[in-house]
Parts: C-alpha cells; structure tokens; sequence
C-alpha cells in the first residue's frame, strides 16, 4: 500500500506528524505554575490501574499525584529541582504490573515509586523493588501481608503509609459487635477482599458475633442478586461490605430492590463516600451505614483546593496519593539528593504531622500510623462519628 | 423454597442479558463463519450509549432505548465493513487477532473518551417493586423477561418466516449454494451484523439500568458467551437461547447454594464439559443457525 503512496506526500505526514507531537509535548501536562524550578527533574514512577476491572481507582490516583506534584513544583519544587512524574499502567494484574514496575525501574530510571493500589499488585512487585534496590511508597493497599513482608527481617525497600486492615478490620469488627449479634461479611474475591474478611472473621468470632457466612463476589461482577437472595434467606443482622464504590453502589442497589433495608451496613472500601452516592443516586438506599477509612473530608482546605483543580470532590483513593507525595518529597529533601539508597535511607527517618491525617513516621516495619476514620451515612452527608490514633 | 424459587428468578434475568448477547453472537458465527472477540466489547459500548442518551441528556427511557437500539445497529453496519469484511475470508486467527485488535481499541477508546469512573442509570421502574410474599421483583426486572420473551418472538418469525430470515438460514447452511441460487451475500453480511448489534443495544436498553455502566463490562461477556454458544451448538442461535436461559439460572442457584466465589466458573465448567462429552452441543447436530 505505501508503494502506491507518493514519496513527497510521506515526508509531508512525517513532518506534520513531528510538528504535531512537538506542540502536543509542548503544552500538555500541568496548568501554568507561578515559579517553574529549573535543573534535572527529579524522577518519580507512578504505577496507576489504566485498565481492567478496577480503572476508576486509578483516575483517583492519578489526581491526587498530579495535584501534588503541581502544588509542589509551584512552590519552587524540591532541592530546587521540579518532580516529575513517570505514569505505567499496572491494569491491577500482578504480571502486568511486573513489567509495568519493570520498566519504570530500568527505563524510566526514577528514583521512587508510589504505588500499585491492589494489594494482590502490591505483593508481586516487591520482590522486584527489592532486587532492582528501588523504594516504593504504597499508598491504598490494605492487606497486611505488606507490612508483615516490609522493613525488618523483610523487604527494606517498600514502605506503606496508610494503616491497614489489621487495624480497620479489627476496630470496626468492634463496632460490629456492639451493634448487632449476627453478620455476614461481603468482600472482594482478591487480596484487599480475602485479606479484610479473615480479621472480620476472627475479631467478630472472638466477640462473640456469629458470622453466617463470607461471601465473595468478583470486581465488576454486574448482578449480586444471587448473592443476596442467599444472604436473604441466612439472616444476618448485619452486613460487612468489603467494595469499593463501583461494586458496592450497583449492589446497595440490588439489596434495596431484594427487600434487605433492615440489615446494618457496615463499609471498609468507599461505601460512605460522595462516589457511592453519585451512583446509587439515592440517599435514603444504606442510610446509617457506617465506614472504618484511612480519611474523612472534614471541611478541609485540600478540599477545597482539590474541587478547584479537578471540579469534584476528593476521595480518599486520590488524598493518599497525594500525600504520599508530600511523603515522598520530604524523604528527598531530607536525603538532599535523588539517589534511591538515600531516598530509602531517608524515607525510614521522615517525621511529619499532617493535618488531615496525622502523624506520618514509619515504625521498624516501614508501617505509618496515621489516624482512622470512621465515617456515616446521614441522609446524604458524610458524616465524621470519630478519629482515633492508631498507635 | 421460597428462596429457591427467587433464586430461578434471578436466574432468569441475568439469563436474558445472556440469550439477547449469545444470540447476536451465533448469528455471525454461524451466518457468516466469523468468531469476533469483540462482542463483549460492542456490549459495553452500547452501555455508554444507552448512559449518553439516557442520562447525560436526558431523554425519556422508550426514546432513549430506541435511539440506543438503532445507533448500535449502525454500529454494526460500520463494524462489517471497517473490520469483518477484510478478515471474513481469511483464517480464523486472522479473525482472531482483526477482532481482538478491535476490542482493545473500543475499549480502550472508552476510558480515553469518558473516563473510568463507573456510571449508572437507573430509571423509575427499579425502584417500583413487585412483592409476592417474601419475594420482590421490580419492574425493570419484569420488563426484561417481558422484552426479551417478544424479542425472541419476533426474531422466531422473522428467521422462519420471512424471506430474508430464510436466506440467512440459507447463507449460514451452505455459502456456496446460496450465493449460486442467487442470495446477495453482502447484503445478508450487513443485514447480520445489523441484527446483531441491534440485540446487544436492546439488552444495554433493559439491562443497564439494573447494573452500572463501566468500561470493563465487556471482557467477561465475551468469553462467556463463547462458553454458551459452545454448550449450545456452535453458531445455532435455537441452541443458544436455551442454553444461556439455563446457565443464568445454573450461576444463581450454584452461588444461592454454594459460594458466590464460584459464580464465574460455570460457565467455563459447563464449556469444557460439553467439548469432551458432546462437542457439538447439548442439543444435537444439526447444520445452520436456526
């Protein structure tokens, strides 16, 4: 076919094509900043779900990073140098994800990664961050094989800053307990779900509480009537949803439709979030519900900043992010260089207190203990019940 | 019991999306010999269709399904003739690779497009319950069982009694002899991707409501109603249809009864049952779609 193409209209497309991608290049990236810092960016690798099951997560992620890394290179950047960020698309799939991570590492030769979110993701990857001597900043995932596998004795490369289910599962269970005598645990067929349930499980068991029985469902699974016809029949007071808003919206909704508005809910994803509302479209389906969270949006000045920037509301999969950016960009200064052993050496010594989520400094097993939130359901608003420390 | 009887319920929803999704799918494997591994895809796109028409400007459910059923059939026309035109004659992993190609390019032009976030459009009639005894229903549901019921009705008709309903029979029995007896094979390409896109906006009209619309919809669809049309007969859409009817209700009892972690399985189970005791189909041998 190109044969039949002339050899002067080829070398018109080439260089229309070349001027097209230098203007894109040119002007695409972040909105015009105050004090652009000059000198070498510092690298930052990024691994974000672009695709499969879980995308919306990663939309998340990426705001949150990308605000971030703005805010911070308008304020003259960090040793005087702009971050910048390297994006892969870890599609939630741990081989994906090795080869994503992979090419970050080697290609893009950044000095950090932030992320994957999935803690299936999250669990392959680090023996390659250790191999490859890179420290990566987990951000989202709550399975606490990550902390257990992390710092001493372990992989002394990866790093998490928000608390796990170790600590939600079991203090929610303890909610649980109090409020109702019989549960049934719903949670995702993966690491983040399997993980949840078994502290629901034992915590929930040694209270006393009868668990009917642990039902998981598959992300993005459609129909979840199946699934609650069962739950129908078994009885429970109560209902531990382990989802986040894409799968736990369409089955509040089901639930409703099955007749199940007596049943306590009980999140520990981003069911009590303006997200799972922006769905359901109906406050009054899982009213009450309560959530155990990593943040609450309590009237805060990020909030602001972020509706300003992005045009909604933040939610707590893109404020992690974005702080572990600040993270992130703290340990650099500290190690006053780029240099990953450093950044590593560094990030172990990072002692910061942030406002919207509390204390950030990394325990012996690279685990921070920032605050938890339990949040609530109250006809439309996300209301804060309380706050508590973690350590 | 009751239960029981809620489960096959269920069942039979989720059996319709099945059967109104396998049904497009036999009726181009078994007319025009093409496997296309994006129909799951297609699925999905007229999702975002359905949400664009229905809920992004708001227009009222009957013009919104409508709309949605006749933009998707100009899908399919489009899709015959940029994709399955050039790899209809070639082998079928030519035809694998040409549709897959696709898939990844709709899929992907989706999240570029809108976005992931996941949407969702509920209409009025989801939240309108029928309640017997401990068992309720709302509208929408009994409107797909009602829509899909007379969809398979006419499509009866128009594959048995009409004359181009015999002459894609004809196509799908012998390409040959049809074409030498006359039938414009071109036309009846068109005409059957036509039909089949037609379906796939149909059930995204009924079903979307009662799910959520999010870019990754389509990928197991499409491997399950290979598994369907697999159990069912391949590319014989009378096979199908009962087959599709029966995994739904198969997937709602097994996870009533078992665990929901299973759900996903069945369908492959059954697939891999079929193929090693009657790999031509539960229902018989028998040439052509209907």
């Amino acid at each position: 076919m190109l044969a039949r193409v002339s050899r002067p209209s080829i070398r018109l497309l080439l260089t229309l094509a070349v001027i097209a991608w230098s203007a894109s290049s040119a002007t695409a990236g972040q909105p015009p900043t105050a004090k652009t810092p000059a000198g070498e960016p510092i690298r930052i690798g990024v691994s974000l779900i672009q695709s499969g099951a879980n995308t919306a997560l990663g939309q998340d992620f990426n705001e949150g990073t990308t605000m971030a890394v703005e805010e911070i290179n308008a304020r003259g950047g960090v040793l005087g140098r702009p971050l910048r960020l390297y994006n892969v698309d870890d599609a939630s799939d741990p081989a994906t994800a090795i080869n994503a991570v992979g090419k970050l590492i080697d290609v893009d030769k950044v000095s950090a990664i932030i992320g994957p979110s999935s803690s299936g993701v999250v669990l392959a990857v680090m023996p390659i961050v250790e191999r490859s001597t890179v420290p990566m900043l987990v951000t989202g995932a709550t399975n606490s094989k990550i902390t257990e596998q992390a710092g001493v004795g372990g992989n002394k490369w990866v790093f998490r800053l928000n608390i796990d289910d170790s600590v939600m599962a079991t203090a929610l269970s303890d909610v649980v307990s109090k409020e109702v005598k019989s549960a049934v645990i719903v949670a995702a067929n993966n690491d983040y779900g399997r993980g949840a349930a078994s502290f629901f499980q034992k915590r929930l068991i040694q209270n006393g509480t009868k668990v009917t029985s642990i039902e998981y469902y598959t992300n993005g699974q459609a129909d979840y009537r199946p699934m609650l016809t069962k739950i129908k029949g078994d009885k429970p007071e109560g209902m531990i949803v382990v989802a986040d808003a894409p799968d736990a919206a369409p089955m509040a909704m089901q639930a409703t439709e099955l007749g199940l508005s007596n049943l306590k809910v009980y999140g520990r994803g981003t069911v009590v979030t303006p997200e799972f509302l922006r769905l359901t479209k109906d406050q009054k389906i899982w009213n009450g519900a309560k959530e155990a969270n990593r943040w609450a949006p309590a009237g805060s000045e990020l909030e602001q900043r972020y509706r300003a920037r992005w045009a909604r509301e933040p939610r707590v999969l893109a404020v992690l992010p974005y702080y572990g950016i600040v993270v992130l960009a703290e340990a650099i200064k500290l190690a006053g260089s780029d240099d990953r052993t450093a950044v590593r050496d560094a990030l172990a010594k990072v002692n910061l207190n942030i406002p919207e989520i509390g204390p950030v400094k990394f325990d012996a097993n690279h685990q921070a203990h920032h605050d938890m939130f339990i949040t609530q359901w109250d006809n439309g608003t996300v209301k804060t019940v309380s706050r508590q420390p973690t350590q | 019991m009751l239960i029981f009887v809620e489960q096959i319920l269920n069942g039979l929803t989720v059996g319709s999306l099945y059967a109104l999704v396998v049904t497009g799918l036999a009726l181009t494997v078994g007319v025009l010999r093409v496997v296309n591994f994006s129909h799951g895809d297609l699925f999905m796109l007229g999702a975002y269709i359905f949400y664009f028409f229905f809920s992004a400007l708001e227009i009222s459910y009957l013009p919104a399904a409508i709309l949605t059923i006749v933009l998707m059939g100009g899908v399919g026309v489009l899709f015959e003739r940029v994709v399955i035109r050039k790899v209809v004659t070639r082998s079928w992993q030519i035809q694998l690779i040409a549709t897959l190609a696709a898939a990844t390019i709709i899929n992907n032009g989706v999240i570029v497009l809108v976005g992931s976030m996941s949407k969702s459009t509920p209409t009025t009639l989801n939240t309108m319950l029928v309640e017997v005894g401990t068992i309720s229903l709302s509208y929408q549901r009994l409107l797909i069982l009602a829509v899909t019921g007379v969809a398979f009705l006419g499509l009866h008709v128009f594959l048995k009694h009409t004359r181009t309903g015999k002459a894609m029979r004809a196509v799908s029995q012998n390409r040959e002899a049809a074409e030498s007896a006359g039938i414009d094979i071109a036309h009846i390409s068109r005409l059957t991707f036509l039909l089949s896109a037609a379906l796939i906006g149909l059930s995204d009209a009924l079903v979307t409501p009662v799910y959520s619309v999010f870019p990754a919809m389509g990928m197991v669809l499409t491997m399950k109603a290979f598994a369907v049309l697999t159990v069912g007969g391949f590319g014989r859409v009378n096979g199908a249809v009962p087959a599709a009817f029966l995994l739904g209700i198969a997937e709602a009892v097994g996870t009533g009864y078992l665990s929901s972690s299973y759900t996903d399985a069945f369908a492959f189970a059954a697939m891999i049952l079929v193929l090693l005791v009657a790999p031509q189909g539960i229902f018989g041998r028998k040439v052509g779609i209907y």
